[in-house]
């Protein structure tokens, strides 16, 4: 055999495997559309209106504290604030914590809420870098601003943390705005088991949506092509992904733009990893973790309904810095958690999600580039044949298209959040075309993160906010 | 190899990808198709809406017109559902008059029978909403039937009865609520003392006595008499104060405190703080402070180095008392643990909520 004779045996062999990784990833992203759309419609029944109004009425009702880490956050925070001090729950305070910002985000809170600096000092049940301040709120307003060190995200939430006088605390990011019912929907699995020790809400995009007030008066679709390639992803990924994955306790990520979790349980933990990109994701597996490995019952329950808004990137620059950092972020935790893949002992987060999420999110994207380059080049110097592309094509692209056009069905069959008809025709559009170049480009940036990620760099990288559009008034 | 490989997967991808398309167009297609019609029956709403405002806004006028409910009973019945939102929708934040003038209107639109009717479809949902219009129009010729329905299988509509059944307020329906407050569901409990609120004092001489019948529930009896806030329920609240059950002499306590304290009552807050059980301890606390009694900061600021809840209510009891508790507060600045800690962030709250004043 000669040695054109070896690569083109080799290529086949590795465009079959390609071909075999996009079936199985599409396959599985099928059964969690199908399982997801099963779910959805039996929430639907399951939490009436009448929960809610129980979940008000209750003197059982969980406190929470709503904890805002924001680092240079001046463009959203007010807003943001804002809408939480009118959410409709019957007990929680809000715990903004200024994470060193060098923009005026702590001016924007203290002058738009009427904060005065309080001799505050708190028990550190986690180590943070060192508080600088505390404001509170004299006009009522149930309203704590920590002024701290920058420390990072995780260490932010950490200050938060240690400050909560209730035992649940919601995370949320300072760019989000929560939904008046949020909470009251998101609690709901917390008081139906008490062993639910963390709770994550669907994350959903404002750009195209109108605010007025720190609330969501009008849903549209972004006009940007890449925010709407992105409510088709954000689609996909919580109503398909995380419904399947939450049914059977296998929720492996609650996004940190808004999840809820016992407070008890995260300062068990040792509170948020400050040495990760991906803290969101490294503390549910650090839940996950812990009660396995003590045999304790427990829950990590995704609820699709309580939403939260948040500002998605609209340059191509930001979206790879993001997309880069969730790379990144989802391989630190994978290779701090390498003791649970394939583990029996972690039941299906071991034999399960962390295979799944090992071969299709953290190597994932090198298979999928290494895949389109190789095969582009085989074909052009007829290594192989067209009809290796043909169903690579096939596989991955049609078949991805038809998950992205399913997923956007599911949308609309649950929640239809979307109120125009022209939203759901152009959303099915974006998500039939998502595979024709942007899943490609969105590709690239991850491949970048794991290079990065073998390189050692662990920072963020900005985020320029341009702030929610206002409302026409 | 390959080639057998690759056409297997062509084989069974190429029908299956085509007949994923296939269905999910034509869901597509459905959905598109639904939008359309909701859109067209929105629009047709909105112009029966519009018809027939000015009838249903007739019956909500200084003077009920004959002419108005004659109008409405020839409303044709595949109409009738708009007239119904419109009355739902305005009884919602509806009392007094209007309600009974929308309550005529309704029988009248036959409004009243269909809800009745409603009552014994097979579909849960159904089943909820005439239980919960019937009580919107606090129809009381419907009380028999909604406490058949306090019993149904799903819990969406014994709820819905129960709210209906507060809303209605006759007082037959006390002691049916009452029976039922022991019910396995903690949502439906509350929703039954929100409904036993909305009858007020008049509900106190039957809880009394539901409570005497039944002692398991006179912790729960208590806390809604507290909440109901009625004085006719002191005299036997003050005689639970005395009661050997803990839970029921700080559920006592604590409605006392929030009913408010009369001379008796500050006699037996100040014996509550001498209680061997911390939260009735803590409940005598909470209602002095609430009651403004200045006289008693010395006794309260002895018991900064209780029990953490009762050092607690205490404290908050302090910060309530003006003056004098703000110096009996001071006195214990400077102490260790959690006397200290508690009398100095009293003292900031009140300076703060001072300086915002």
């Amino acid at each position: 055999m000669t040695l054109r004779d070896w690569t083109i045996g080799a290529l086949e062999v590795f465009d079959l495997i390609l071909i075999a990784y996009f079936l199985a990833i599409n396959t599985i992203y099928l059964v969690f559309s199908i399982v997801a759309y099963v779910q959805l419609r039996h929430h639907r029944k399951r939490w009436t209106a009448r929960e809610l109004g129980a979940v008000m009425r209750s003197p059982a009702t969980p406190g929470i504290s709503i904890l805002v880490p924001a680092y240079n956050e001046a463009a959203n925070v007010a807003e943001s604030v804002r809408s939480l001090l009118f959410l409709n729950y019957p007990l929680y305070e809000v715990i903004v914590v200024n994470d060193g910002s060098k923009d005026d985000t702590l001016d924007q809170v203290v002058e738009s809420f009427e904060l005065v600096r309080a001799p505050v000092s708190y028990t550190q049940a986690v180590p943070t870098k060192p508080v600088r301040g505390v404001y509170r709120s004299i006009s009522g307003l149930d309203l704590t601003v920590i002024d701290k060190e920058n420390g990072g995200k995780a260490d932010a939430i950490n200050a938060g943390v240690n400050a909560a006088r209730h035992p649940l605390v919601c995370v949320i990011d300072a760019d989000s705005v929560l939904e008046e019912h949020s909470l009251t929907r998101a609690v709901l699995p917390i008081i139906e088991n008490p062993a639910t020790i963390a709770v994550g809400g669907i994350v959903r995009l404002a750009n195209g949506c109108a605010i007025d007030h720190g609330r969501v008066i009008d849903i549209g679709l972004p006009k940007s092509h890449l925010a709407r390639f992105q409510v088709v992803e954000y689609l996909r990924a919580f109503l398909a992904g995380r419904v399947a994955l939450s049914l059977v306790n296998g929720l492996m990520i609650i996004s940190g733009a808004f999840g809820i979790f016992s407070r008890a349980a995260v300062i068990e933990v040792g509170g948020f990893r400050q040495d990760t990109v991906g803290e969101d994701m490294e503390m549910v597996a650090n839940l996950h973790r812990l009660y396995r490995d003590r045999g304790e019952k427990y829950r990590i329950v995704f609820q699709p309904d309580p939403v939260c808004w948040t500002e998605a990137p609209e340059s191509i620059r930001v979206l790879a810095r993001q997309r880069d950092r969730w790379q990144r972020g989802t391989l630190q935790v994978l290779s701090r958690h390498w003791r649970m893949f394939a583990n029996p002992r972690y039941g299906v987060i071991g034999l399960f999600v962390m295979p799944y999420y090992v071969i299709f999110e953290g190597i994932g994207p090198v298979i999928e580039l290494l895949g389109y380059v190789l095969t582009v080049l085989a074909v052009a110097f007829h290594l192989i044949g067209w009809r290796f592309a043909y169903l690579l094509f096939l596989a991955a692209v049609v078949y991805g298209a038809m998950i992205s056009l399913a997923s956007v069905i599911l949308e609309e069959v649950s929640f239809r959040r979307y109120p125009r008809l022209g939203d759901l025709l152009w959303l099915a559009f974006y998500g039939f075309l998502e595979h024709f170049g942007y899943r490609q480009l969105s590709t690239w940036w991850r491949v970048r993160g794991v290079f990065r990620f073998l390189m050692g760099e662990r920072g963020w990288g900005d985020m320029t906010r341009k702030g929610f559009e206002k409302a026409q008034t | 190899m390959f080639t057998y490989i690759t056409d297997l997967f062509v084989a069974v991808l190429v029908p299956f990808l085509a007949l994923s398309a296939i269905v999910l167009t034509a869901m597509l297609v459905f959905l598109v198709v639904q939008r359309g019609i909701d859109e067209l029956q929105f629009r047709r709403r909105q112009r029966l809406t519009a018809r027939y405002r000015e009838l249903v806004d007739g019956l909500l006028g200084p003077e009920i017109s004959d002419r108005c409910l004659v109008e409405i009973s020839r409303v044709p019945a595949r109409h009738r559902y708009v007239i119904e939102t419109m009355f739902l929708k305005t009884l919602a934040l509806a009392t007094g008059t209007v309600v009974e003038r929308l309550r005529d209107g309704a029988r009248a639109a036959s409004l009243v029978d269909d809800w009745v009717h409603q009552l014994s479809s097979r579909k849960w949902w159904v089943r909820a909403e005439g239980t919960r219009a019937l009580g919107l129009v606090r129809e009381t010729r419907a009380l028999p039937l909604m406490f058949k329905v306090l019993d149904d299988e799903h819990e969406e509509v014994r709820a819905a009865a129960v709210e209906a059944l507060g809303l209605i307020g006759h007082p037959q329906a006390i002691p049916v609520l009452l029976a039922r407050l022991s019910d396995q569901s903690r949502h439906q409990r509350a929703r039954i003392v929100e409904a036993l609120r909305e009858f007020g004092d008049v509900a106190t001489p039957a809880m009394v006595q539901h409570a005497r019948t039944r002692p398991a529930d006179a912790a729960m009896v208590a806390d809604i008499l507290g909440l109901v806030g009625g004085h006719v329920a002191a005299e036997e609240l003050k005689r639970w104060t005395g009661d050997p059950n803990p839970l029921i002499r700080t559920a006592a306590m604590r409605a006392i405190g929030t009913i408010g304290l009369d001379q008796d009552s500050v006699q037996l807050a100040l014996a509550a703080l001498a209680d061997e059980a911390p939260e009735v301890r803590a409940m005598g606390a909470r209602a002095l402070g609430r009651a403004r009694r200045s006289d008693t900061a010395t006794r309260l600021v002895a018991h900064l180095d209780d029990e953490w809840i009762v050092a607690a209510s205490c404290a908050d009891a302090l910060r309530r008392l003006g003056r004098p508790g703000v110096d009996a507060l001071q006195t214990r600045i400077d102490d260790p643990g959690y006397a200290g800690d508690l009398a100095r962030q009293m003292l900031w709250e009140r300076r703060t909520a001072t300086a915002g004043v």
